[in-house]
């Protein structure tokens, strides 16, 4: 078919194969550049959550601020090396980059994390409410204890919603709020 | 020679421009993010949290200062003075600052209950639909004028609820008494300056910031006297005025207050001696015509005055008197405070008005020039303002009560802890049947009562306060709540708006809002065109600037001296004081003050104001007595010996405190201690010495100030605890008013 096409039209014949390239490589930049956006840039220091998870480290010890504020808060280099002042991993690699915080903390110069979830500006929300109201940190975050990094998840108003609308039909008294514009957006 | 390019280059190129332009658009916005910077080393006092300020109005006392309240994530963390407010400029007092404890406090009642029976302290919850369906068939069986109320003094939006909710009923009008209104003069001060006038009841602001001499009769103005933040504020002004004049003060009271502490002279006269010395400071003005005083048409009112006679019973010198009554008589900014001492001896009425026509006399109260000023009329009729009601209207309530004319009582107060027990507030109240009280701790008088409604605490609920006495403008202090209620309580208008709604008829048409927001948005309607901070050009504006300022005021007005010369009947007979126990045995005056923490009592169930030291003698939590050296000596009585001290209507115990700055024929007793309710921090604390005052009224105010007492020594000896021995927390804990740790 492909031959006769080109026998009798060799010039649709080509119009359709260059379309298909182009097609292809519109796909590739496409996948490329997807991947490229929800990768996040490299953190400033090698930290693991599964390894700090691992040794016994309760979310709320490093981020405080989760049940009584808007903000979890990300821990001071003090409270670092609250405990990595003490700790002597036996792997040299694992030894080496402590040594990288502890140059950070020696220099007295606070470290640029990168930010992983975000809000845009005209949502106010607020971990407090959700923590009080019983709602666990991998309901959003998920599995974090199996991750280095925690994954960035597209929290977007219906996968907000979606969670406001069940607890809503579990207490109806409840229901207004938790889907009044207003209680995020003000 | 220009090469023409064609469609098919043109597009070649367009899509090529495009598609780089695309591509480095979105490589420059994948490389974008944001970071975010914790602290190396976080800062002690760093909270999670965001911060949210609201402004409301303080309920501690019935001065009406604006506070506003610091709120992270729902929860009040801190009052401090509005900044904005004209009556205390960002002030606040140690009174208003605990204001937490009263939204946090442990013993709150948390839904309504009823007790059965009284005095039991057996209390069962009950639902608030059937507690006020139970007190709606009461007052629907009570019968016209079988309706009662008796409530604190300073609660302007409460009692323009309350007052058309009586009269609808036929009831007797609503009694506003309470300790801190009687011994700071409160009534009679407002009742008399109405009288000399010709006005309504008025309580006038004295400004001493502006003045030159200051003869302060027993008012303890920095502490409790009326409105202490803002003559505090004043005070400080007055001290630092320009070119360095700080003019001269002087305080005449037997027991040094912390105001006097602070007076340039203190001059401890005889308790009760107050009038008399006023009109000898006014009688050597006129004799040696000051300033042209022979002439004033008010040195008439000195003539019947022996100053020989004066100086003799208050104990002063007559050169002392004589060199302060010159100073007073020669600076036309002079002013004559009236405390709160004045109206509690049984001269009180003619006290007052010695020391009104003392100011009148050198030509204060009258003219743009005067110093004294009058609480402004509301700037609409619907904010009328409550005035204390004399103590002849207690006794007034207290009989009908005994008579069994009253067949439901509200009370919004603790009359069982304020009056004396000679008073017979208790008898009465065992024959009324039923008994509604609104407290939110469990006082004296709601342990005696049928059904408590609890109320909201003040930083939950909504009302408003007319300032009397009114800063430098004329303004009405806006509460709002700043939390939800922590528990299933209700504010007290809304309850009387809810009965009214059940009752209908004359109630329902005098009361036609449903809730408490209705009722101040239909209220504070009457402000739309009236000068304020912000606009008030309709009501939607009113109600946003009201809650955002804290209240309403008019900055572009001052305050208004009074528009008629004074008119003071005379002359003004000396009166010399007569005290219960006289010749019987009872050798010491009673001089009881009012705690500047605790005032009445109403504060001892804070234990942020149990633990206050107070000013003068850094004790705290237990009720001491304060003796001179001498007396200590003669009755053979140490710092912390403890003391039967009684009068011809029963006694107390209390803890020596030797005290130099006191007249040695003048024992002092501070108010506040010795509740028997009233939560954990002040059941058992100390004792009351209110109690133990004489009931007799004379010109319609109590006689709080007039009787003497003995002492006897009990033989042990208790510690005070105070700042330097460092026991309060320790002995409070031990006696099990806070839970060990």
């Amino acid at each position: 078919m492909i031959t006769s096409l080109y026998r009798q039209n060799p010039r649709l014949f080509w119009a359709i194969a260059i379309g298909f390239v182009v097609l292809f490589g519109i796909l590739a930049a496409g996948l490329f550049l997807a991947t490229r956006a929800f990768a996040m840039p490299p953190q400033p220091l090698p930290y693991s959550h599964q390894v700090h998870i691992a040794a016994g480290a309760q979310c709320i010890y490093c981020h405080p601020g989760v049940d009584s504020g808007p903000v979890a808060g990300i821990p001071s280099l003090a409270k670092c090396m609250g405990c990595h002042q003490n700790i002597n991993p036996q792997d040299p690699a694992a030894q080496a980059d402590i040594d990288k915080l502890i140059a950070k903390w020696d220099a007295k110069e606070p470290v640029q994390w990168v930010k992983i979830n975000d809000q845009p500006d005209f949502v106010h929300f607020n971990h407090r409410p959700h923590i009080a109201g019983g709602v666990a940190c991998e309901t959003c975050h998920g599995d974090v204890s199996q991750v280095d990094q925690p994954n960035r998840y597209n929290q977007n108003m219906g996968w907000c919603l979606n969670c406001h609308r069940d607890v809503g039909r579990e207490h109806p008294e409840k229901l207004t709020r938790l889907l009044d514009c207003a209680t995020c957006h003000y | 020679m220009t090469r023409r390019m064609n469609r098919r280059q043109f597009f070649q190129l367009s899509g090529l421009t495009g598609a780089t332009m695309a591509l480095s658009g979105c490589t420059i916005n994948l490389q974008k993010y944001e970071t975010l910077e914790p602290y190396v080393v976080p800062p002690e006092e760093a909270l999670p949290g965001e911060k949210v300020w609201y402004a409301s109005t303080c309920r501690q006392c019935p001065a009406g200062c604006g506070i506003i309240v610091r709120i992270s994530n729902g929860r009040a963390k801190k009052i401090e003075g509005n900044p904005r407010h004209p009556l205390n400029r960002g002030r606040l007092c140690a009174r208003g600052q605990s204001g937490l404890h009263v939204l946090y406090n442990p013993d709150r009642l948390r839904n309504a209950v009823t007790q059965q029976p009284r005095g039991s302290k057996t209390f069962t919850p009950l639902q608030w639909e059937d507690a006020l369906t139970t007190v709606t068939e009461r007052i629907q069986n009570a019968g016209p004028g079988g309706v009662a109320y008796y409530g604190r003094v300073g609660d302007d939006s409460l009692a323009a609820v309350v007052g058309p909710f009586i009269q609808a009923l036929g009831g007797l009008a609503p009694v506003y008494y309470d300790g801190l209104s009687a011994l700071t003069g409160r009534n009679l001060l407002a009742r008399t300056t109405g009288e000399i006038y010709g006005v309504a009841p008025n309580l006038p602001f004295f400004d001493i910031s502006h003045a030159d001499v200051v003869l302060s009769f027993g008012a303890n103005f920095t502490e409790t006297w009326l409105s202490p933040v803002a003559y505090g504020k004043a005070f400080g002004a007055m001290r630092g005025q320009p070119n360095g004049k700080r003019a001269t003060f002087v305080q005449f009271e037997p027991r040094m207050s912390s105001t006097g502490a602070m007076a340039d002279k203190w001059i401890p006269i005889s308790p009760g001696t107050e009038g008399p010395v006023a009109l000898a400071i006014g009688k050597i003005i006129v004799e040696e015509n000051i300033n042209g005083a022979a002439d004033s048409p008010y040195a008439g009112l000195f003539a019947g005055v022996d100053v020989g006679a004066v100086v003799l019973a208050a104990g002063v010198s007559e050169e002392l008197l004589g060199e302060y009554a010159r100073l007073f008589g020669r600076f036309p900014n002079s002013l004559a405070l009236p405390g709160g001492a004045t109206a509690g001896s049984t001269n009180s009425a003619s006290a007052m008005q010695a020391i009104m026509a003392l100011n009148a006399l050198i030509g204060q109260g009258n003219g743009p020039n005067s110093l004294i000023y009058l609480t402004p009329q509301p700037p609409a009729p619907a904010f009328a303002g409550t005035t204390a009601s004399s103590y002849d209207d207690v006794l007034a309530l207290t009989d009908k009560m005994a008579a069994g004319d009253i067949s439901v009582l509200f009370v919004n107060g603790n009359p069982l802890f304020d009056l004396p027990v000679e008073a017979g507030f208790a008898q009465a109240l065992a024959r009324v049947p039923y008994v509604v009280s609104f407290a939110g701790v469990v006082d004296e008088t709601a342990a005696q009562a049928d059904i408590i409604l609890p109320e909201n605490s003040y930083l939950e609920s909504w009302g408003y306060q007319m300032v009397s006495p009114s800063g430098d403008h004329p303004a009405i202090s806006g509460q709002q709540p700043v939390v939800q209620p922590l528990y299933d309580t209700r504010s007290t208008t809304d309850v009387f708006l809810d009965l009214a709604d059940r009752l209908g008829g004359p109630a329902k048409q005098a009361l036609p809002w449903p809730n408490t927001v209705d009722f101040m948005k239909a209220t504070l309607a009457a402000l739309v065109g009236a000068p304020a901070p912000y606009e008030t050009a309709n009501p939607a504006k009113i109600w946003g600037g009201w809650r955002q300022y804290g209240g309403w005021w008019d900055e572009s007005v001052s305050a208004e001296t009074p528009a008629s010369a004074p008119s003071i009947p005379g002359p003004i007979a000396v009166e010399r004081p007569v005290f219960e126990g006289e010749g019987g045995g009872y050798p010491y005056l009673l001089y009881p003050y009012l705690n500047v923490a605790l005032s009445d009592g109403r504060g001892a169930n804070q234990p942020w104001l149990q633990e206050a030291p107070d000013p003068m003698t850094t004790a705290s939590w237990k009720t001491w007595v304060e003796l001179n050296p001498v007396t200590a000596q003669e009755l053979g009585l140490e710092h912390g010996s403890v003391v039967k001290l009684t009068s011809p209507y029963g006694y107390i115990d209390a803890i020596v405190y030797i005290y130099p700055a006191i007249r040695p024929d003048v024992v002092a007793v501070p108010v506040g201690g010795g509740h028997n309710e009233y939560g954990r921090f002040a059941a058992g604390n100390g004792a009351n010495v209110l109690a133990i005052l004489p009931p007799q009224a004379s010109g319609g105010e109590w006689n709080w100030a007039g009787t003497r007492v003995k002492l006897e020594p009990l033989g042990r000896t208790e510690q005070l605890p105070r700042i330097e021995n460092n026991i309060g927390v320790e002995s409070a804990r031990e006696a099990g008013h806070i839970p060990l740790r």
